[in-house]
């Protein structure tokens, strides 16, 4: 199995603008996502699994150790390395045609070129019949959809998704990880997603990754054995939820001491 | 919106408006017999209207207001946005900068009329210098805060699809700003075309403002208050524009 990204004593640090004082975000991270896997990273909020997925999209310099994608260092972003954000991100002057085309006119591809792959995106996460909508005239799951329709144009062989569905309501999610489920399926394509739910971790991920309170290390990694389409409610499902819960709330609980010792 | 009221009623109502406010109050004035010196009847104003159109008068004053307050205001913009933009980006200078845009920006344009007869004299630049001062500091603030309040995630979203600094000034932040920057060209307009009365205190031979000032030397009340009806339309017709500007690039 391949790596496809590659974290060796990745450690991060950088100073909190507010309060002055520098904080270890990431301490001597050793992890490896392989080619085609879909990766969940939880952990308890602040323990740095967003600012390692900003990292590896190159948004984030790294402080120390070495971060590689296909075993060559990340310098910087790059058409690589598709992200969806959980704010959607999207350009409200642009309509959903135009937002999907951004990446391609950087790249020069011709109009019709950029238009046929667009469209076609569009297509792909159901936006048939809004390609001439704005951002603003779309509900939340739509400009998600957007979101990852724009990722996809590029092509990228590696998707980072930092808690897209997070400010959705729950039908929308639900149908929104299946979709980004069969896109995964039918691509061979490395996804890389942070989450705060367990559920969506167990339900999306071949492995998860538990990260441990601040300064965020890999705790462990949890391999998925089951077969997709999951059942939520089957039994073996729930068996997979308990151990992942249950180191994650080790963490939820440490963050919460140190939170409250720094207060 | 469908509680806006209709063009026709809303016409109707500002021409309500203006025979309330105006008409009604300033006719009663006249009724009771004050001094044409005071405040001329609306026959008097007609004729001096009719007087100034047939000398040229009025409609060449208003032609050098309007190219000079233009330039002025395009001066501004050329030099306001780009320094704003640049400031929002960079914290240094904008801690270099701050002191001197904080205090300038109290100092009314009427303040550097001394400074402008004594560096520029009688030439064009002093007037265009007050007018440019006026909108300068009008946009320069806005634009900083509106460069500083672009969405970190748009920045971000950019650079993941491959956007370099160039494409990313061009394609993203200044789209962004765009619709905060047109509400600062209203405001700044409308801060240029009050200060051309100051501006044509600077030795002036033309313009509305001179106009105005030349004729309340020669006590023509008639003249200064038509001058005034002048600045005060031209003024609303800019902002009306401005405001279906606005309304093009509204996200």
């Amino acid at each position: 199995m391949s790596h496809m990204i590659e974290a060796r004593q990745l450690t991060k640090r950088y100073v909190n603008e507010r309060t002055g004082r520098e904080v270890l975000a990431l301490d001597h991270v050793d992890f490896t996502i392989a080619a085609g896997e879909f990766l969940c990273l939880v952990g308890p909020s602040g323990c740095g699994k967003s600012t390692f997925l900003q990292m590896v999209a190159g948004l984030e310099q790294v402080t120390e150790g070495t971060l590689t994608i296909n075993g060559k260092p990340i310098a910087g972003p790059g058409a690589d390395r598709g992200m969806v954000f959980q704010s959607y991100a999207l350009f409200p002057w642009r309509n959903v045609i135009e937002n999907i085309r951004f990446g391609l006119e950087i790249k020069g591809l011709s109009k019709a070129e950029m238009n046929e792959i667009a469209h076609a995106a569009a297509h792909q996460v159901g936006l048939h019949g809004f390609e001439h909508a704005y951002p603003k005239e779309l509900s939340g799951g739509m400009k998600q959809r957007v979101g990852i329709a724009r990722a996809l144009a590029n092509d990228p062989p590696v998707l980072l998704m930092d808690e897209p569905f997070a400010a959705l309501d729950a039908q929308t999610r639900e149908m929104l990880q299946e979709e980004l489920l069969s896109l995964w399926q039918g691509a061979n394509r490395t996804v890389l997603f942070v989450t705060h739910s367990v559920q969506e971790a167990v339900y999306l991920g071949s492995r998860i990754a538990i990260m441990t309170a601040r300064p965020g290390r890999i705790k462990t990694v949890i391999d998925v054995g089951l077969q997709h389409p999951r059942d939520i409610t089957a039994a073996a499902f729930g068996e997979l939820m308990k151990p992942v819960y249950a180191a994650l709330k080790e963490e939820v609980l440490k963050a919460a001491v140190s939170a409250r010792a720094l207060a | 919106m469908s509680d806006r009221p209709n063009t026709a009623r809303v016409l109707a109502l500002g021409a309500l408006g203006v025979l309330l406010l105006i008409v009604v109050p300033w006719t009663l004035a006249v009724l009771s017999g004050v001094r044409p010196i005071i405040l001329p009847s609306g026959w008097q104003l007609l004729d001096a209207a009719d007087f100034l159109m047939r000398t040229d008068v009025l409609l060449h004053s208003t032609w050098v207001s309007l190219v000079r307050v233009n330039l002025g205001f395009l001066l501004a913009v050329v030099t306001a946005v780009p320094l704003g933009i640049v400031l929002g980006r960079s914290p240094l200078l904008f801690a270099a900068f701050e002191p001197v845009v904080e205090s300038f920006r109290f100092v009314i344009p009427f303040a550097w009329i001394p400074l402008a007869i004594l560096w520029f004299g009688t030439s064009e630049f002093g007037k265009l210098f007050i007018i440019w001062y006026a909108g300068f500091f009008v946009l320069l603030l806005p634009t900083i805060e509106a460069v500083q309040g672009i969405d970190k995630d748009l920045i971000a979203a950019a650079r993941t699809l491959g956007a370099t600094r160039w494409t990313i000034f061009w394609r993203v932040a200044f789209p962004a700003i765009v619709p905060d920057l047109l509400l600062a060209m209203r405001v700044a307009f409308a801060v240029c075309w009050i200060a051309i009365l100051a501006a044509e205190l600077v030795a002036s031979r033309a313009g509305l403002g001179y106009m105005i000032t030349d004729a309340r030397e020669l006590l023509q009340t008639e003249v200064v208050i038509i001058g005034m009806v002048v600045i005060g339309c031209i003024g609303a017709i800019y902002n009306a524009l401005f405001i279906r500007l606005q309304r093009l690039v509204q996200y």
